[in-house]
């Protein structure tokens, strides 16, 4: 059903290329822009993988690369920004090609404020449309399939010296162009497969159901949906299948684009408290977190989840589901592909906060530190555009049943009281 | 649908769409880092006052405005020229159209002249030469949409230029500046909406991503249709549903290929007897259906567009083609009897003979992005005379 809200604007300038050959279109799109000299930005994980020789391979000698740089940090940093921007101009570069996650996106976003200002003071243009004009072309190759950040109109850079985080917001630093290559994710490991994947679909799930909503927004969510249901789990059992590989990928872009129209809510709100306080990484969060917000939200945004089960579960079952279930079968069926995503990865996808572990293998989210979880998110302005409120009992209800595993007690929940 | 394994998707339009959407134009355009921009309205804007609103907007924005009003579109080349003229002379750095159709081709065409400098089409054919950042362009679209408003498409003096720069990176949709057409040119703009919304869906090389706007456009135009052959339930007023529908078909379209369906319908509209939109709203469900017949496309998905995914999902597998194809027709024909016969069921209904038709449609190409190979004149027999393919 088509939803259309008083007002909405929906933006998405990217320009996407995608296929099994994504990489070889890069000259074209350089040329295009008038560009001949990129420099690649990239960090250490994406380069040791291989994924840079990848990327210059199917360059070949149409282009002269000007150098590559694959030392951004995991939080992108001012000194790196810096760094990359002064190589950039020693060697003369006119484009920037981002191949990586959020992070070096972000780097090679600040990098190309500083060259196309011609600043030393990226300070100046922090904040929201400082940028007053186009940047030089900026090409992102994603190389998981879920942030979507190839998708977004924002950069944020830590300044480590000063403790200070710097957001920039701007039409402009929408990359010019996104390619989504199935090689940059064949072969990522079977954890993060999943949990990016869970991220996609996340950004899509609370896109369509959450406030800010439009009717386009709702269209890239759908084909999001469709494009995760249908390919996954074909990916997990077979992790060089291509074909689900460039589907999760495009997913993971429709899903951005859904959510940097649409914006998210609660998932996202505790997803990113739960990051912040224990370390646990952002699609894991979204994976245990999502079936738990849904759930909250059931007697605000029911109606539309139920929708959502057309797309996750093709029309038979939805034909077969009385209307007034569709929306706890949605809710099971992401349950299900949770325990599913846990069984083929042999414990690595966690279904609760319990699950999940740090790097020496302790307990990542001990139960005490729920508080500390709920007192972050609280301050998270992610919460604004949910659809239900949430006072500090209803932020630990969800997240001691989010720790455990079970399902919420819907008559447990404030607003669902208030409301009838 | 399956998944293309390889596919390009851009669009530049930003969407500005509902109650006060004009409010945001003057920020829009500082966003572009635009201050003065020229302010052009065609005749029909003119006579409804639609610019009103648009002045308006701008009142407390401290620009300098251009604005030329009631221009007509019979000449575009040389009217193109003279707000060049106007255009340098007040130094502007912007424009924003108020109109619909050939107006709006007028209005890129000028954009591309004092973006570039150059004054002669054939510099741009096949789309060479037309820089990615033009000047900023906003369009603000009437309910008389012909669908190639917000596509990369100008047409000038019997010549297309087309590229995906060409597409206007501003659209507003406000109640206020679509106006109040009557029922026929609303149906018009459906039925033109309708036509690129589906041809691009129930395409063989359709990707997610133009599909996007594709379920969009095809739903509103489905939903303004349907409200004008007199289902109550529609959701918003009329008109800006039917704009909103046609803003988004031509983005869908892009600077792509036009598909078959739209080009028969605008090749039997030289005939004289009946409109564009009308010819291509008869033809298209028999292009769908033939595409249906030839097993080149599941046309399934027809009938979550026209109608619900619940419809959908209750119909049997194998019939919910025929189910769908089925819904357009009875939507032709209820729009043929609110309207009194004003729009037409079949092409025989404007009295054009089959021979006339074949004439119209002979030097049309079924080749290009998704058309059914061969079949032609079956497609057009059928529509002639209201009769299935099958
Ligand atoms: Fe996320």
């Amino acid at each position: 059903m088509l939803h259309i809200p008083g007002y909405y604007e929906y933006c998405c300038r990217v320009n996407v290329v995608a296929g099994h050959d994504g990489l070889e279109k890069i000259p074209a799109l350089l040329e295009r822009v008038q560009a001949a000299k990129p420099m690649i930005v990239t960090d250490r994980g994406v380069a040791g993988a291989g994924l840079i020789d990848v990327v210059t391979a199917a360059l070949g000698d149409k282009v002269t690369i000007g150098g590559v740089e694959d030392d951004v940090p995991q939080d992108s940093s001012l000194e790196a920004v810096q760094r990359i921007a002064e190589a950039y101009r020693a060697n003369g570069c006119d484009a920037l090609i981002a191949v990586g996650g959020g992070s070096v996106l972000d780097t090679a976003k600040g990098a190309n404020i500083m060259v196309s200002e011609e600043t030393d003071d990226l300070m100046a243009f922090s904040g929201v449309g400082k940028l007053k004009r186009r940047l030089k072309p900026l090409i992102a190759i994603p190389t998981t399939a879920g942030t979507g950040s190839e998708t977004t109109l924002v950069a944020v850079i830590k300044d480590h010296a000063r403790h200070q985080k710097m957001p920039f917001v701007s039409y402009f630093l929408l990359p010019d162009a996104a390619v989504l290559d199935s090689r940059m994710t064949l072969t990522l490991p079977p954890a993060i497969t999943a949990a990016t994947a869970m991220d996609a679909l996340t950004h899509a799930v609370e896109a369509y159901t959450c406030l800010a909503k439009n009717p386009l927004s709702d269209a890239n969510a759908v084909s999001a949906i469709e494009l995760i249901a249908r390919h996954l789990m074909a990916v997990m059992q077979q992790p060089d299948n291509r074909d689900g590989r460039l589907a999760l990928a495009v997913a993971a872009t429709l899903a951005g684009m859904a959510f940097s129209n649409a914006m998210v809510g609660m998932v996202h709100n505790i997803g990113h408290a739960t990051g912040a306080v224990c370390g646990v990484p952002h699609g894991t969060c979204m994976a245990i977190l999502l079936p738990y917000g849904l759930e909250y939200n059931q007697h605000r945004n029911g109606h539309l989840t139920a929708e959502l089960l057309f797309h996750l579960e093709g029309p038979d079952v939805f034909a077969h589901t009385p209307s007034d279930q569709r929306a706890q079968k949605v809710i099971a069926c992401i349950r299900e592909m949770n325990q599913s995503l846990h069984a083929i990865t042999q414990g690595q996808h966690a279904r609760c906060l319990r699950e999940t572990y740090d790097r020496d293998g302790n307990r990542a989210v001990p139960f005490e530190r729920l508080t500390e979880i709920a007192a972050t998110a609280k301050n998270d302005p992610a919460i604004l555009l949910n659809p239900e409120d949430l006072d500090d009992e209803d932020y630990m209800m969800v997240l001691e049943h989010a720790w455990d595993g079970s399902p919420l007690n819907r008559a447990d929940i404030a607003g669902f009281e208030k409301k009838y | 649908m399956p998944l293309p394994t390889c596919f390009e998707f851009e669009c530049p339009v930003k969407t500005h769409c509902g109650d006060r959407a004009l409010e945001n134009i003057a920020f829009e355009m500082r966003a572009m880092n635009a201050v003065k921009p020229l302010i052009i309205g065609d005749e029909p804007a003119a006579q409804e006052k639609r610019l009103v609103p648009v002045l308006n907007a701008f009142k407390n924005a401290e620009m300098t405005l251009g604005v030329v009003e009631a221009i007509p579109v019979e000449d575009p080349a040389s009217v193109a020229a003279q707000l060049a003229a106007i255009y340098r002379d007040k130094d502007c750095d912007a424009i924003v159209a108020v109109g619909q159709g050939p107006f709006i081709d007028m209005a890129k065409w000028l954009n591309l002249m004092v973006s570039t400098g150059e004054e002669n089409p054939d510099a741009f054919i096949e789309g060479k030469g037309i820089p990615r950042s033009l000047r900023p362009l906003a369009v603000i679209p009437s309910a008389t949409a012909d669908g190639l408003e917000l596509s990369g498409y100008v047409r000038l003096q019997g010549k297309t230029l087309r590229s995906v720069n060409l597409m206007p990176p501003l659209l507003f949709l406000d109640p206020r500046s679509v106006g109040q057409p009557g029922d026929v040119a609303l149906a018009e703009t459906g039925l033109t909406a309708l036509t690129l919304a589906l041809e691009a869906m129930f395409t063989a090389d359709a990707n997610p991503m133009d599909v996007v706007y594709a379920r969009t456009a095809a739903k509103l135009a489905a939903m303004g249709l349907n409200g004008l052959a007199g289902d109550s339930e529609i959701g918003g007023p009329l008109s800006l549903t039917v704009a909103h529908a046609a803003a988004l078909a031509g983005c869908t379209l892009g600077a792509g290929p036009q598909p078959l369906a739209f080009k028969l319908g605008w090749a039997v509209a030289e005939t004289g007897k009946i409109s564009a939109a009308q010819a291509m709203g008869v033809m298209l469900s028999y292009v769908l259906e033939h595409r249906l017949a030839a097993n080149e496309m599941p046309a399934d998905m027809l009938l979550e567009l026209l109608d619900s995914a619940g419809r959908y999902a209750r119909t049997p597998e194998g019939q919910r083609g025929a189910a769908g194809l089925q819904l357009l027709r009875d939507l032709l024909n209820r729009l043929f009897e609110t309207t009194d016969g004003k729009i037409r069921r079949t092409l025989s209904d404007s009295g054009l003979s089959l021979q006339d038709v074949t004439e119209a449609t002979e030097g049309i190409s079924a080749q290009g992005k998704g058309n059914a190979s061969g079949g032609q004149e079956t497609i057009i027999t059928c529509a002639w005379e209201g009769r299935p393919i099958r």
